[in-house]
C-alpha cells in the first residue's frame, strides 16, 4: 500500500517555512534537588526505600548461602521457577538447593519460537540485570528473552553493588544507547494499576512481587 | 489613599478586554499621566498588564505605550504591598475570615502572599484557609451565562469548602469572583458574607 | 467523520446532573491532582518543565528533518513505516498488516492514537477479534463505552458498576473488591496474550536519533502487547518524535508524576525494532503507522505549540470543568482542556464548535502542563479565531455596541446608570436568565463608585 509520506511532508514544510528554527539549549545539571552520594550504602537505602513504597523489597546478602536461604524462604509454592543463564553460572552454588528441591527450567532449555505457553506457568523468576537506578527504585533489564519478566508472579534479581547507579542521568546516556539489543526494559515496583475508583492493586498483568538481591562479598 | 497623601484620580472608561477596542482604549488610559493605575480586579490588570503590550504589538502607534503603560498598573493589594508598603497599614477588625484567590490575580499576576500579609495586619482578624483555595470558583466572564450549570457546579464546590471553614467572611480580591459566589450563595440560602478585600481594610480603620 | 462534541451542549446537560458521577470523579482527580503535587517535592519541576518545553519545541520545529531521521533509523532496525494522512488509510493498514499474516485475535494496549482513529470497532468489524488490555480500557470494551479519561479511561465508573458488569459479560460472581475483579481480569487477558498471533500499541515517544519507539505503563499489558506476538504494530501521531535518547531523562521524570504522581511508571519499553539474532521472543515484523489527520496543518499558526503534547492527562485532573461534567460531556476521545483544543483542531470546529467556549480561563491547566503549553490562551485564542468565522449577527451586532460602549465613556456610564433601572423590567431579565435562574441579581448600588467618588465622600 502506497503511504502518504510525502504529502505529509509537504503540508508539514509549508507550515515551518514562518516556524523559528531554534535548537534547543540543553542542560545538564541533574533536576533532583539533592543529588545522591556515591557511597553504595546510602545508594542502597535510597534504592530499597523507593522500592519498599511501591511494593518490592531489595537486600545486600554477602554469601551464596544468604542467597540460597532467601530463595528457598521466598519460593514456596511448586509452580517453577524460571532461571536466567548468566545467573546460574555465576551464582550456581547459591541456586543448587533450590534447583535439587523446586521444578526449574534454565533460558538455555528455551529454542528460538518457543511456545510463550511455557513460559507462562512459572511463579518464579530469578534474572540479572543491566542497572538498577536509586533515584526511582528501578530495575533495567536487556535480556534475551522478554516474556519471563512480564508474566512471572514473582520477580527475583541478583546483582551486584556496581550495578547501583544514582539517577536516570546515569541511564539515559550514550553508553546505553548504544548497547545494542532490540529492546531496554525498565522495571519500577510491582505490576500495578488504579484503574478501578483509584484503588491501587498489585500484580495486573505482570509480577506481583519484586525482590532484587545485591550480592556483596 | 487620602490617608496616606497619595492623589487618586479615577478615568473615564472601562479596561477592555477585546482586540479592536483596544486600539481605541489609548484615548483613555494610556493618556493618563498618572503615577499609577490601580484596579479592584485581577483580571482586568492582567488584561492590561500581559495582554495589551502583545497585542498591539503591531501597532506602531501604541507599541510603546502599552509596554510603559504595563509598569505602572496595579492591582489594588500588589499596589499596597509593592507601592505604599503593607507595614503602613495596620487595622482593627473582629472577624473570622476565609481568603479565596482569583484565578486571575493568582496565575497571571503571581498574586498569592500580598493580600495575606494585608489581612495579617488587621488585629482580632481571624484568617482560616479554604481547602483547594486555589481552584476556580467558576466565574469566567461568559461562561457564567453559556455554560451556568458548570459555571455553577463549580462554585458549589467552593461554597461547600467555605462552608466547612465556619467562617463568616470570604474576602477576595475580585470583584466578579464575588458577586458570582455571592449570588449563587444567595440561591442556596447561605448567609455568610462575601467582601472585596478593600472594603474589609476600609471597615478596619474606621 | 462526524463527532459527538458537535452536541456539547445536550452532552454536559446530561452528565451534571449524575451526582455520583461527580463526587467520584471529583474524589479521584482530587487525589491524582494531590499526588502529583507531592511527587514533584524531589525535583526541580520548574527546570524540568522548560527543558521539556524547549526540547518539545525544537521536536516540533523540525518535524521534517526528526522524521526523516527517526524513519531511516527505525528502518535499519528493521522496522516498517507508514505514514498514514487520514484515520481511514492507517485503518486500512493495520488491516491490510492483519490480513497478511492471517491474524484472528489481537492484543492491544492503550493509545490514544487508536482511539482517534476508531480502530477497534474497524477491526472487529472485519472479524479480528480486539481485546483492549489495559484493564479501564478492558473495562470500557466490555461496557461498549468510551473511555472518559486519557490516562484513566474508567474513571467514571464505580466498583460496583464494574462488578456489574464483569458478572453479567464474563461470568464472575458479584463481588466489587477492586483486587478481585482486577485478578478476574488478568485471568481472562492471560488467555487472550497467549493466544494472540498480534499487538497493537500506541508509543509515547519516537527517538530521532535511534528510531525508538519508547512506551510507558503501569501494568504490563503493554510490555505483553508488544512482545508476545510475532507481529507488532504501533499506532501514534507524527508529532511524537523527540530527538534524543537522552532526552528522555527529562520526560521519563515529568510523565509519571504529571499522570500519576509516580516518580517513574512501573514499566518504560524502549523498542528499537523486532527481535535479533541472540533474542529468543519477542517480534519478528513491526510496523510504525505515523498518522497526520490534521497535525501538520497547525504547524506554523498560532496553535503549532498544541504539538508538544505528551498527553500526560494532567491538565484534566486540574479541571474544575472536567471534574464536574466528566469526559463523556465532550464527545471525543480528547476530554478535558487539551482535548477542547486538539478536538476542534484534529476534528474541524464544525465538529466542535462549543467546546473552546467550555472554560472559564482559570488557567490551572496551564500551570501543571509539563510542557509548558499556555493552554487556556491557546483557548482564547480559538475562540477569537471561530467567532470571526461564524459572524452570526446578533454576536456581530453585541460586540459592534460593546465597542462602542467601551470606547465611550460616555455611552458606559449611561448605560450603567440605566442599568439599574432597567433590571427591573422583564425583557432584561429575560436575557438575564442563564445567569438569574442560577444565581441571585447582584443589586446595583443606588449610586456607583464613581458617582460616590465624584461627590467627594471618599475622602
Ligand atoms: S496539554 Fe499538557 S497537561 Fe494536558 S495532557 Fe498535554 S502535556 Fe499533559
Amino acid at each position: 500500500m502506497e503511504d502518504d509520506r510525502e504529502k505529509i511532508f509537504g503540508s508539514i514544510r509549508r507550515g515551518l517555512r514562518q516556524a523559528e528554527q531554534t535548537d534547543a539549549a540543553r542542560e545538564n545539571r541533574s533536576p533532583l534537588k539533592e543529588p545522591l552520594s556515591a557511597d553504595f550504602q546510602i545508594r542502597f537505602e535510597k534504592f530499597n526505600s523507593e522500592l519498599v513504597k511501591l511494593g518490592g523489597e531489595a537486600y545486600v546478602l554477602d554469601d551464596f548461602k544468604g542467597i540460597s536461604d532467601f530463595l528457598l524462604r521466598h519460593i514456596t509454592d511448586d509452580a517453577g521457577v524460571f532461571i536466567y543463564d548468566e545467573v546460574s553460572g555465576i551464582y550456581d552454588s547459591a541456586l543448587s538447593e533450590l534447583r535439587s528441591s523446586r521444578t526449574y527450567k534454565l533460558s538455555t532449555d528455551f529454542e528460538n519460537d518457543y511456545d510463550k505457553r511455557d513460559v507462562a506457568q512459572f511463579g518464579s523468576a530469578i534474572l540479572p540485570c543491566a542497572a538498577c537506578i536509586a533515584e526511582t527504585g528501578t530495575i533495567v533489564l536487556r535480556n534475551s528473552m522478554r516474556l519471563p519478566a512480564a508474566l512471572a508472579t514473582r520477580l527475583f534479581v541478583i546483582t551486584e553493588p556496581v550495578r547501583l547507579m544514582a539517577s536516570l542521568d546515569g541511564l539515559f546516556t550514550d553508553s546505553f544507547r548504544d548497547a545494542g539489543g532490540s529492546n531496554l526494559f525498565l522495571v519500577t515496583g510491582p505490576s500495578r494499576t488504579a484503574d478501578i475508583e483509584k484503588e491501587l492493586v498489585t500484580g495486573v498483568h505482570g509480577p506481583k512481587e519484586v525482590y532484587v538481591i545485591f550480592h556483596k562479598e | 489613599m487620602a490617608m496616606h497623601q497619595i492623589n487618586a484620580f479615577m478615568p473615564d472608561g472601562p479596561a477592555s478586554t477585546h482586540h479592536s477596542t483596544i486600539h481605541g482604549k489609548a484615548g483613555s488610559e494610556f493618556d493618563l499621566k498618572q503615577d499609577y493605575v490601580v484596579g479592584p480586579s485581577g483580571s482586568c490588570i492582567a488584561m492590561m498588564r500581559n495582554f495589551y503590550p502583545g497585542l498591539l504589538q503591531a501597532d506602531q502607534r501604541y507599541s510603546q505605550v502599552a509596554a510603559e503603560f504595563a509598569t505602572r498598573i496595579f492591582e489594588f493589594t500588589e499596589f499596597i504591598n509593592n507601592v505604599v508598603g503593607v507595614e503602613k497599614f495596620t487595622g482593627k477588625l473582629n472577624a473570622v475570615v476565609s481568603f479565596h484567590d482569583s484565578c486571575h490575580g493568582l496565575r497571571e499576576l503571581g498574586i498569592k502572599q500580598g493580600p495575606r500579609n494585608i489581612l495579617r495586619r488587621i488585629n482580632g482578624l481571624k484568617l482560616i484557609e479554604l481547602p483547594y483555595n486555589e481552584v476556580c470558583c467558576g466565574f469566567g466572564g461568559t461562561f457564567a451565562v453559556k455554560f451556568p450549570e458548570i459555571s455553577v457546579a463549580m462554585a458549589d464546590e467552593k461554597l461547600k469548602n467555605f462552608d466547612q471553614t465556619k467562617a463568616d467572611i470570604l474576602v477576595s480580591t475580585d470583584t466578579s469572583c464575588l458577586m458570582h459566589l455571592h449570588g449563587r450563595a444567595k440561591r442556596k440560602g447561605f448567609n455568610q458574607r462575601f467582601a472585596h478585600i478593600a472594603e474589609i481594610m476600609a471597615e478596619s480603620i474606621s | 467523520m462526524e463527532i459527538e462534541a458537535k452536541h456539547f451542549k445536550e452532552l454536559y446537560k446530561k452528565q451534571i446532573v449524575k451526582d455520583r458521577l461527580r463526587s467520584n470523579l471529583s474524589k479521584a482527580t482530587l487525589q491524582a491532582v494531590d499526588s502529583r503535587e507531592e511527587s514533584f517535592k524531589e525535583v526541580d519541576f520548574q527546570f524540568l518543565r522548560a527543558q521539556a518545553k524547549m526540547i518539545r519545541e525544537e521536536s516540533v520545529s523540525h518535524l521534517n528533518e526528526l522524521l526523516s531521521e527517526f524513519e531511516d533509523q527505525a528502518r535499519k532496525n528493521g522496522c516498517n513505516i507508514f505514514y498514514a494522512q487520514t484515520p481511514e488509510k492507517a485503518r486500512a493498514y493495520v488491516l491490510d498488516v492483519a490480513v497478511r499474516n492471517n491474524v484472528k485475535l489481537i492484543v492491544k494496549s492503550k493509545s490514544m492514537v487508536t482511539e482517534e482513529i476508531e480502530l477497534v470497532p474497524f477491526l472487529s468489524e472485519k472479524g479480528i477479534e480486539t481485546v483492549e488490555t489495559d484493564l479501564g480500557e478492558y473495562i470500557v470494551q466490555l461496557a461498549k463505552e468510551k473511555p472518559s479519561h486519557i490516562t484513566t479511561p474508567a474513571i467514571h465508573k464505580s466498583r460496583t458498576e464494574i462488578a456489574e458488569l464483569f458478572h453479567e459479560k464474563i461470568g464472575t460472581e458479584m463481588n466489587d473488591d477492586p483486587k478481585f475483579l482486577t485478578a478476574e481480569a488478568r485471568r481472562v487477558l492471560r488467555e487472550k496474550f497467549l493466544a494472540a498471533d498480534m499487538g497493537i500499541s500506541g508509543a509515547n515517544f519516537l527517538i530521532a536519533e535511534t528510531g525508538d519507539a519508547v512506551i510507558v505503563e503501569n501494568e504490563g499489558n503493554a510490555r505483553l502487547s508488544t512482545s508476545s506476538t510475532n507481529v507488532h504494530v504501533v499506532v501514534t501521531g507524527i508529532e511524537k518524535v523527540i530527538p534524543k535518547f537522552s532526552d528522555l531523562r527529562i520526560f521519563m521524570r515529568v510523565l509519571g508524576r504529571s499522570s500519576t504522581g509516580q516518580k517513574l511508571t512501573s514499566y518504560v519499553s524502549v523498542l528499537r525494532g523486532p527481535r535479533t539474532e541472540e533474542e529468543k521472543d519477542g517480534p519478528r515484523e513491526v510496523h510504525i503507522v505515523l498518522l497526520d489527520n490534521g497535525r501538520s496543518s497547525l504547524l506554523g499558526t498560532d496553535h503549532q505549540e498544541v504539538l508538544n503534547c505528551i498527553r500526560c492527562g494532567a491538565c484534566l485532573n486540574v479541571c474544575p470543568v472536567y471534574r464536574n461534567i466528566g469526559g463523556h460531556a465532550y464527545g471525543s476521545v480528547y476530554p478535558g482542556p487539551i482535548g477542547s483544543l486538539v478536538t476542534p483542531m484534529y476534528f474541524g470546529e464544525k465538529n466542535a464548535p462549543d467546546l473552546p467556549f467550555a472554560s472559564s480561563l482559570c488557567g490551572n491547566c496551564s500551570e501543571v502542563c509539563p510542557v509548558g503549553i499556555e493552554i487556556h490562551h491557546q483557548l482564547l485564542s480559538l475562540r477569537h479565531e471561530i467567532v470571526a468565522a461564524r459572524k452570526s449577527r446578533i454576536e456581530r451586532f453585541l460586540f459592534k455596541n460593546y465597542r462602542k460602549t467601551m470606547l465611550r465613556p460616555g455611552r458606559y456610564q449611561m448605560i450603567g446608570r440605566f442599568a439599574r433601572a432597567l433590571s427591573k423590567f422583564s425583557v432584561v431579565r429575560r436575557i438575564m436568565k442563564p445567569w438569574t435562574d442560577y444565581r441571585d441579581i447582584p443589586e446595583f448600588p443606588s449610586q456607583s463608585f464613581r458617582e460616590i467618588y465624584k461627590s467627594g465622600k471618599l475622602n
